[in-house]
This record gives C-alpha cells, sequence and structure tokens, in this order.
C-alpha cells in the first residue's frame, strides 16, 4: 500500500489532463519491439503521476508504466484516463499497485482491436476512397476534407477517452463498448465499396477520353477485368509492387509486339 | 545547382516531418499519399497535378495499415519520393508529361520496401531507448524520459529525410536518363500503364481492404451503373 503519497484525490486538474493529451500524441514515438509503446506511455502519464507522488513512489509509479503496452494509438486516451483514475485510488491507498498493470493488460487488446476495425480498417479506407473519388471529380480540396474528416473521429475519440476515462475509471470500456464502432465500421465498408466502384468507372471514362482509346465500350470491360485480375492476385497474397512489374512488363511486351505486328503507316 | 539544392533539402525536410506524422506524433493522417502529394505539389506549384497523383499513389497504397506490432510497407516515403522527383523535373528538367509521372511510380514502388526496412531499423534503435529509459527512472531521473522521446524523433525525422534527398535525387537522375531515351513505343507502354494498369490496380488494392464480399458485388454493381451513365453522357 502506498501511504507517501501527495493529496491524491482531486491532484489531477483539467490543465494536467490536457498536458497528457498533448502528451499522448507521441505515444509511438520510441516504439520498440520489446516493449512497443512502454516509454510512449511513461511519458504520456508522467505528468499526472508526478501530481500524485513524488520520490520512490514516483519512481515505483513510473516503472509500472515502463512493462509491455501497445494498443491503439487514437484508444490509448482511455486507457491512460483510466490508468491515472486507478494511480489516484492506489495513491489514496484504496487499490493495490497491481490494479492498475492488470488493467492494462487486460484491456489493451480490446480497445487496440476495436481501434484497428475501426480506424485502420474501416475510416480511412472510407474517407480515402471519398477524398479520391472527389478528386477524381475535380474537387480540388478533397484532401483537406479527408483531413478534416478523418481528425473529427480521431481527436474526438482521442480526447473523450482520455476525460471520460479519467471520469469513470474501468468503466470507460464499457462505455466505448457502447458507442458501437465495430458495427459502424461495417457500414463504411459498404460506403467504401461504393465510392471504389464509382472511382473505377470514373477512370472507364478517362480511357474512354483518351489517346488510348481501343474500340467502342471495350475500355470499361478490360479496366473491370484487369482490377478482378488484381484482386485476385492480391487476395493470394502477392504484393502490390510484385504486380505492379509483372503487369507493367506484360503491357509492354504486349504493345510492343502489336506495334511490330501492326504498324501504323 | 543551388536552386535544385533547396528544392531537394526542402523535400527531405517535408519528408522528415510527414514521416514524423506517420508513427512517431499525432498520426492526424497528412502523411498518407493523398495528402502528402497535394502538400508537396501546392508548394511547387503543381497544385492539380500533385492532388491527382497523390490520388493514384493513395489508392495503390491503400492496405499499408499499421496493424497491431505489424510495421507495413512505408507508403510515405514512396509516395514522398516519386512526387518529390516529378515535381523537381518540372522546375529542373522540362515539362511533365504522364509518362514521367507513369515512370516515377515504376522506378519509386520498391522505396516502399526500403522503408518497411528503416521504419524496422528505427523500432530496433528505439530497444535502447527503452533500456536508458528503465536506468532513468531507476535512478530517479525521470524527466529524462522527455529526452528520449525527443531523441526518437530527431532520429525517425533524420532518417527519413536523409533517405528522402538519396531516393529523390537518384530517382531525377534516372527521370532524366530514361526521359531523354524513351522511344514513341515506350511512350505508348506508359500511357497504357497510366491509364489503365495503374487506376486497375489501385482500386483493386483498395477493394481488397473490403472485409465483406458482399461489398466487392456492390462496387461492381456501382461500378456498372456509373459507367453506364457516363458512357451514355459520352456517346450523347
Amino acid at each position: 500500500m502506498i501511504a507517501s503519497s501527495k493529496n491524491a484525490r482531486g491532484a489531477i486538474s483539467k490543465w494536467v489532463l490536457l498536458r497528457v493529451l498533448w502528451r499522448s500524441f507521441f505515444i509511438q514515438a520510441a516504439s520498440n519491439f520489446e516493449r512497443m509503446q512502454n516509454v510512449g506511455l511513461c511519458f504520456c502519464i508522467s505528468p499526472a503521476l508526478r501530481k500524485l507522488y513524488s520520490g520512490e513512489d514516483l519512481n515505483q509509479a513510473l516503472q509500472r508504466h515502463l512493462q509491455f503496452f501497445n494498443t491503439h494509438p487514437y484508444m490509448s486516451g482511455a486507457l491512460i484516463g483510466a490508468s491515472i483514475r486507478i494511480e489516484e485510488e492506489i495513491a489514496n491507498g484504496t487499490r493495490q499497485p497491481d490494479d492498475v498493470s492488470n488493467f492494462k493488460r487486460y484491456m489493451m487488446g480490446p480497445m487496440a482491436a476495436i481501434g484497428d476495425s475501426f480506424f485502420w480498417a474501416s475510416l480511412r479506407p472510407f474517407a480515402a476512397a471519398w477524398a479520391v473519388m472527389g478528386v477524381l471529380s475535380g474537387i480540388l480540396w478533397a484532401p483537406i476534407g479527408f483531413l478534416i474528416l478523418f481528425n473529427l473521429c480521431h481527436l474526438g475519440l482521442r480526447t473523450f477517452g482520455l476525460f471520460y476515462g479519467y471520469r469513470d475509471g474501468e468503466q470507460i470500456c464499457e462505455r466505448i463498448h457502447k458507442l458501437a464502432l465495430v458495427k459502424f465500421a461495417d457500414r463504411t465498408h459498404y460506403l467504401a465499396a461504393l465510392f471504389l466502384g464509382a472511382i473505377a468507372a470514373i477512370f472507364a471514362d478517362r480511357a474512354m477520353n483518351s489517346p488510348f482509346r481501343l474500340a467502342d465500350g471495350v475500355e470499361p470491360f478490360l479496366l473491370f477485368s484487369m482490377m478482378l485480375i488484381f484482386l485476385l492476385g492480391l487476395k493470394r497474397s502477392i504484393s502490390m509492387v510484385s504486380l505492379l512489374y509483372l503487369a507493367a512488363f506484360g503491357t509492354a511486351s504486349l504493345v510492343m509486339f502489336l506495334n511490330s505486328a501492326f504498324p501504323i503507316m | 545547382m543551388i536552386d535544385f539544392s533547396l528544392d531537394l533539402a526542402l523535400v527531405a525536410g517535408v519528408s522528415g516531418l510527414l514521416s514524423l506524422d506517420r508513427r512517431a506524433a499525432f498520426q492526424f493522417m497528412a502523411s498518407q499519399p493523398l495528402v502528402a502529394v497535394s502538400l508537396l505539389g501546392w508548394m511547387f506549384n503543381e497544385s492539380s497535378l500533385g492532388v491527382m497523383l497523390g490520388a493514384y499513389l493513395q489508392l495503390l497504397w491503400m492496405s499499408c495499415v499499421l496493424f497491431g506490432s505489424n510495421v507495413p510497407r512505408n507508403d510515405t516515403l514512396a509516395s514522398v519520393n516519386i512526387a518529390g522527383a516529378v515535381f523537381l523535373y518540372g522546375r529542373h528538367v522540362g515539362e511533365i508529361d504522364p509518362a514521367v509521372w507513369c515512370l516515377a511510380i515504376l522506378l519509386g514502388a520498391p522505396i516502399c520496401i526500403a522503408g518497411q526496412w528503416l521504419d524496422i531499423k528505427l523500432d530496433h534503435l528505439n530497444l535502447g531507448l527503452a533500456t536508458k529509459a528503465d536506468d532513468a527512472v531507476r535512478s530517479g531521473e525521470t524527466r529524462q524520459i522527455a529526452f528520449l522521446i525527443f531523441l526518437a524523433l530527431i532520429r525517425t525525422f533524420f532518417a527519413n529525410s536523409t533517405a528522402t534527398a538519396v531516393f529523390t535525387a537518384s530517382m531525377l537522375y534516372l527521370l532524366t536518363r530514361l526521359q531523354s531515351v524513351l522511344t514513341s513505343n515506350w511512350t505508348d507502354v506508359l500511357g497504357v500503364i497510366g491509364l489503365y494498369l495503374i487506376p486497375s490496380l489501385g482500386v483493386a488494392v483498395a477493394l481488397s481492404m473490403l472485409r465483406h464480399r458482399r461489398g466487392i458485388v456492390l462496387a461492381s454493381v456501382t461500378f456498372a451503373v456509373v459507367a453506364t451513365i457516363l458512357t451514355q453522357g459520352y456517346s450523347a
């Protein structure tokens, strides 16, 4: 039990939480293969720990946060906020120091899974597909739209997670679960699919209006067939770079052959 | 020569900052090819080309995602080098035509693998920082941790900036050499690659991210509907 703590209850002001929020943007700065985001986490949480502990207690508290830690960077706010609340209770003497390590150990995986599924596998492809379609339709500010759309969710969840995590402690995980991010992510997949279909059609239209026009109406079929072949290749784990070179080599051979077999007089 | 060096330094500096956004700090997604290349295009007065090239590169590297402890291909380094070489070509060598940016994509695509290797090396180097953090906390020098974070950021910035300077300069040299010897046959090949191959590969990469098969069916139906509308408009 830690008894020599500073005035623990209510020691964490909004200003301290804002400092922690700012530092949470650097959680992956010193990411390493052994303990992943441990140095970043220790850096993030140290302003709060300094308010709770001093001397040897502070060193021990910091050491608790130098253990293995790996979660989705945008979801880290929730875990950090809840960890600060638990540390506050440890400093008060109402909980054991192991509680905070156990909480992080059990929750970092599920939080990472939610973050990966929502941000990396759904929101980013969706926002990017929307922005690419915008660019191809002539909206030159679409990249800025992409940044705004993505970061509204990113910053919102990071800030919400930290402040509510501190307020609710371990209950934050239930709150995030109630946001139904995974269900929302599933729906954005369908929207992304719509945008990608439209993008492919715009490319087909461009091919039809280009100097490399083949014959009436063949271009969309050609583009679509190539797309499916590439998709099959990618699903069979052939890398994009390999496919690019293979197809470029095939195209070069075909064009050279056609130009030599049917020279334009 | 001074102008060229300054431009190269600018590309390298921007690349260093974007590499920080990619993994080490903020992660605002400014490092995504669409945003990064648009930014470079704006800096080199090639806004429309930058946005368009960014859109192609975004599709090609849509599947580069930092899932868990996985280190993916470095889409930022590859995109910035491709765009940097294209824009420097436009400013110091000659006009940028579709053959130039197609060739740049073909030459620059493997840089994503070199970037991945660089990321892995940086992660290994960060192991040393984790050990130093342990020592600092044990000896009570807790403020040292902020310095370690700063060191990691500086290291990432300089490693990526240096790699960009080397790759962009090499790519520009190759682009200039190859462009001067390209026959009309090769220009045709690059035209076809830019018009059919890169877009279809890009959309395929993006589609491969979809979790449900119904998504692919939906994309195919949308393609058929939009293509029909666009084709009829074209015929009319």
